[in-house]
């Protein structure tokens, strides 16, 4: 259990679970599959914030395989959205 | 768009086993038993470490194995079978956990069935291994861990002993010494169904095959001798360890087979041990390297591999090339910057392949006809079935009636030919920038001064690269990517990184400072160098006498495209002074009734054509293109060449000389920031001083101090740049930003300062005290490291001590700098190495892997942007403004 909620943080971007829609929309525009999206490891301090707050809220658990949509600001691109695979947890060799 | 699920080749699985002695037999070509290698006729002897069935060396014979000759026969293994068993080095580790988590009777692991049944379980549930070998790989390790630190044997009731490994080779069992056959035995007997969980695939390894019965020997290939120009042999450092291996194995054997005592024997084995051991790797930690008789350490299999000159390294990730050359540089600033000088013999030696065609057909010819030794000529001609023809005097004539259409003639490099100019260490991509050739007399590439930023290069001796390109796309890449031209704005920052340094600076803006006038011959000499061609203007003043003059101002104005509006600060300008004073310091460029550029005020300097700084560069090539850019550049370099050799300009320390009376102030103002330093250590040292917030008394004293001292330093060269105008030309230089700095100019005529060792007074030395010429605690000036003396009066000897302190650590900080940036550089780039923009803009690596959905999630290329905007708005509204009124 994280001890506090990374996305207070102001440097922590928006993260929120992309639809069904959003990521094939994703897949089609840049005519790849799945796995050829950028990834996060179930680990990650925002997926386990972002697991917490669906809690909460009552919403469906992050699983594996689904895509985290992120939020970045930027002061010449406006708002980039970017997605992010979630995959399990690897040891580091 | 690229559909990577197409990749046409794919690794599907890679194996990793070990060795059986009964495989290692299978694939020897012969066993190997005699430590020699020629015999004194100079031919190989059977099974010697040369033995004719390991593969040729030699052009013009024939394998025995495979029949083969020379680079066909990719060479054959032999075999060595040890008189005892050996430990192989790279697997002591496993060799131990191995030991630890079976039984020593029975060679079970130390597990009950229940926990195996439950470990089969999970690997079965993991599924195929080959797709998830990082979970298999945590839970055997887990499993292992477990068996190792159990005390009895689950099947036979045996305790276990504790096994430890001595470096490298050596394993004890409570003290009691374990042989390599004694080890090797206790492997043998785990079974192979118990193989798993230690994480062994029984299907192609065994765990006493970790001791080496039978050692294989490399192919000659791997290991070739060479025969020196006395006619002698010498052997490869692999065939000098593998000597050692056969001659003490010999030995061995002898010794065991005819009852020789027991310490002899152990003695003999653990030599064969050592050698075999430094024959993998001559650096393992614990024991002695082997050396060659000259006592340098030899190569062995370990050393091929490693590091910076290992294979990897040296000869995979990086390779030597043909069609290059290497030579000191020297400056020529009447050249391109486009173009570098070649002297005549490289461009003889380096050749650009011509393919004849109908249209082509008659310069080939004259190519041809003209030979390797007369310069556009050619060195070779080759066939259409690949055979490479050298061209000579005696065959040309002969080659020349013989060329068609679809030969390829080798040419020499020409005045034109794109070429590729690098400068190590390659740090950027204009590190490695395509430049048009020029042939030249002399021994050294001639390079254009703005290009020494890009390329880091100075004239001191550096050397430099070149890349003669050999395929037309390449040509096409180098030309319109690589170009010099294409590079002047860097993705860095957007700005210029090619620009006028040093002279071009000084030239242009004692040409434009002021009003400097010119006559018409003096005017028309100016511009002679440049490409503009037209008449001189209206003249802008005549003279007392009649004589129509020209402004500086005027002058540089005709190398301008047309169409510039810009105001700006040049490097002169002072804020703290009114308008009035700054007139000829603002920048202003406007466009005049017939449509031309005009400089109607301010001096060209640093900040108008500069590397890295020049505004006005900046907008040529932006607005009217890498081509007039380039013109512009070369026409600014030229016209301040010229200007400054017409005009003339020198410096000496005199210059730095300043009246008495100023002399006296400085050493007034000194005085007195000594006299203030004084006050504080008093005040500190009867504890009358009030602590910063967050700070120590003591370091309370010491900024107290920097601050005053700092103060002093800054109002010397005040006083001493009050009496150093702009007619002083190192003054100039630093103003206009040409070279060095009003700091490096109050150093030599005012104070040099404090000097400072971490940031901090100079506080090391002896207790209390820096240098004996000092009481012990004293806190002043003088004794922390504050240099009065200025560089022209000279440093008093302490002075010298303690700067000499600064200076060291100058130095060191930039080597240390230098070899940490180097390493982050290549950790950068085998990071980013195989990331690639794709035509809509996404970064993708090679596998297709998305990295950035937009580069740099604006897709704004960098070199292009203004101010990291894609477009110049600022620029765009004063146009528009312009156009209305």
């Amino acid at each position: 259990m994280p001890r506090f909620n990374v996305f207070e943080n102001h440097m922590v971007p928006r993260h929120s679970l992309a639809t069904e829609e959003e990521t094939a929309a994703i897949l089609e525009k840049f005519k790849i599959i799945k796995t050829q999206l950028p990834k996060m490891l179930i680990i990650d301090p925002c997926v386990k914030a972002l697991s917490q707050q669906h809690k909460k809220e009552g919403k469906e658990q992050i699983q594996l395989g689904d895509v985290i949509r992120i939020d970045r600001e930027s002061p010449t691109a406006g708002v980039y959205h970017y997605y992010r695979l979630v995959i399990e947890d690897k040891p580091i060799y | 768009m690229v559909h990577y699920q197409y990749i046409p080749k794919k690794i599907a699985r890679i194996q990793f086993a070990l060795l059986s002695p009964d495989e290692i037999r299978n694939m020897s070509a012969t066993k190997i038993i005699t430590a020699d290698t020629y015999d004194d006729d100079g031919f190989p002897i059977d099974m010697g470490l040369m033995d004719p069935r390991l593969g040729v060396i030699e052009p013009g014979l024939k394998c025995k194995t495979c029949g083969r000759k020379v680079d066909e026969c990719p060479g054959h293994f032999g075999h060595i079978d040890l008189a005892m068993p050996v430990i192989h080095e790279g697997y002591t580790k496993m060799i131990k956990e191995m030991l630890s988590a079976t039984c020593r009777a029975c060679g079970k692991i130390k597990l009950t069935e229940e926990r195996q049944e439950k470990v089969n379980n999970k690997i079965a549930k993991i599924g195929k291994i080959s797709e998830n070998p990082f979970l298999f790989l945590s839970l055997t390790s887990k499993v292992r861990g477990d068996s190792i630190s159990v005390g009895q044997c689950p099947y036979c009731g045996e305790e276990s002993k504790k096994i430890s490994l001595d470096k490298p080779t050596t394993y004890r069992e409570e003290g009691h010494k374990l042989t390599p056959k004694e080890i090797r035995e206790r492997l043998e007997r785990i079974p192979d169904d118990h193989l798993v969980f230690l994480g062994i695939n029984p299907k192609v390894a065994r765990p006493e095959w970790m001791i080496l019965t039978s050692l294989p020997v490399p192919p000659v290939t791997v290991r070739p001798s060479i025969t020196l120009e006395s006619g002698d042999r010498s052997e490869d450092d692999l065939t000098h360890k593998l000597v050692d291996v056969l001659r003490i194995n010999q030995r061995l054997q002898e010794n065991r087979d005819s009852g020789a005592p027991q310490l002899i024997v152990e003695d003999l084995w653990e030599l064969l041990q050592y050698h075999i051991t430094t024959y993998f790797d001559n650096q393992t930690s614990g024991i002695p390297p082997a050396r060659h008789r000259s006592g340098r350490p030899l190569k062995t299999l370990a050393q091929r591999l490693k590091g910076k000159e290992g294979r990897f390294r040296s000869n995979l990730s990086g390779k030597r090339v043909n069609f290059s050359a290497r030579t000191v540089i020297s400056p020529d600033p009447y050249i391109s910057i486009n173009e570098v000088g070649v002297p005549k013999p490289i461009a003889m030696e380096l050749s650009v392949p011509m393919r004849i065609n109908e249209y082509n057909f008659e310069q080939v010819k004259e190519f041809v006809m003209k030979g390797p030794e007369n310069h556009p000529g050619a060195n070779y001609v080759i066939r259409p079935d690949g055979q490479r023809l050298r061209i000579t005097d005696r065959n040309k004539e002969t080659l020349l009636e013989r060329l068609q259409v679809g030969y390829i003639v080798e040419r020499h490099l020409m005045d034109g030919d794109i070429v590729l100019f690098n400068r190590q260490p390659s740090l950027h991509r204009m590190s490695m920038m395509g430049h048009e050739v020029r042939v030249m007399g002399g021994k050294t590439f001639r390079l254009n001064l703005p290009n020494c930023p890009p390329y880091n290069a100075d004239f001191d001796g550096d050397e430099m690269n070149l890349h003669c390109i050999q395929g037309e796309e390449a040509r096409a890449e180098a030309k319109i990517i690589m170009r010099v031209q294409e590079q002047i704005l860097s993705p860095r920052f957007g700005g210029p990184v090619i620009g006028a340094i040093h002279d071009h600076i000084s030239g242009n803006f004692i040409l434009t400072h002021g009003m400097q006038m010119f006559p018409s011959d003096e005017a028309y000499h100016l511009l002679t160098k440049t490409s503009y061609g037209g008449a001189l203007p209206e003249p802008d003043v005549i003279g007392y006498n009649g004589t129509p003059l020209w402004s500086g101002k005027s002058i540089f104005s005709l190398i301008m495209p047309d169409g510039i509006t810009m105001e700006y600060n040049s490097s002169i300008y002072n804020p703290a002074d009114d308008a009035e004073h700054n007139f000829d310091s603002l920048v202003r460029i406007e466009v005049n009734e017939e449509g031309h550029s005009k400089l109607l005020s301010g001096p060209i300097d640093e900040v108008s054509v500069g590397a890295f700084k020049g505004k006005l560069l900046e907008k040529i090539v932006r607005d009217f293109g890498s081509d007039r850019g380039r013109q512009f550049l070369d026409d600014a370099t030229r016209l301040a060449i010229n200007a400054i050799s017409l005009i003339g300009f020198s410096t000496g320390i005199d210059e730095e000389d300043i009246p008495e009376e100023a002399k006296l102030q400085i050493s007034d103002r000194l005085d007195e920031a000594e006299r203030k330093v004084d006050i504080y250590v008093q005040k500190y040292n009867s504890k009358q001083l009030e602590p910063h917030p967050g700070r120590t008394l003591k370091e309370t004293l010491e900024v107290e101090a920097m601050r005053e001292l700092g103060r002093a330093r800054d109002g010397a060269g005040q006083i001493a740049s009050k009496y150093l105008g702009l007619k002083n030309s190192a003054v100039l230089m630093a103003r206009s930003g040409a070279r060095g700095s009003m700091l490096n100019l109050s150093q030599m005529s005012g104070s040099i300062g404090q000097q400072a060792v971490r940031g901090q007074r100079i506080s090391r030395g002896y207790q209390g005290r820096t240098l004996p010429h000092f009481k012990p605690n004293d806190l002043g000036a003088a004794a922390k490291g504050f240099v009065k003396s200025c560089y022209k009066k000279g440093l008093r000897p302490t002075e010298y001590f303690f700067h000499s302190m600064g200076g060291r650590e100058g130095l060191v900080d930039t080597a240390v700098r230098t070899s940490r940036s180097g390493y982050m550089q290549r950790r950068l780039i085998n990071a980013l190495e195989d990331l690639k923009v794709l035509l809509d803009r996404e970064v993708r690596n090679t596998i297709g892997v998305v990295v950035q959905f937009r580069y740099g999630e604006d897709g704004i290329d960098p070199a292009r942007s203004i101010r990291s905007d894609a477009v110049d708005y600022e620029d765009i509204v004063k146009t528009a403004m312009r156009e209305v009124s």
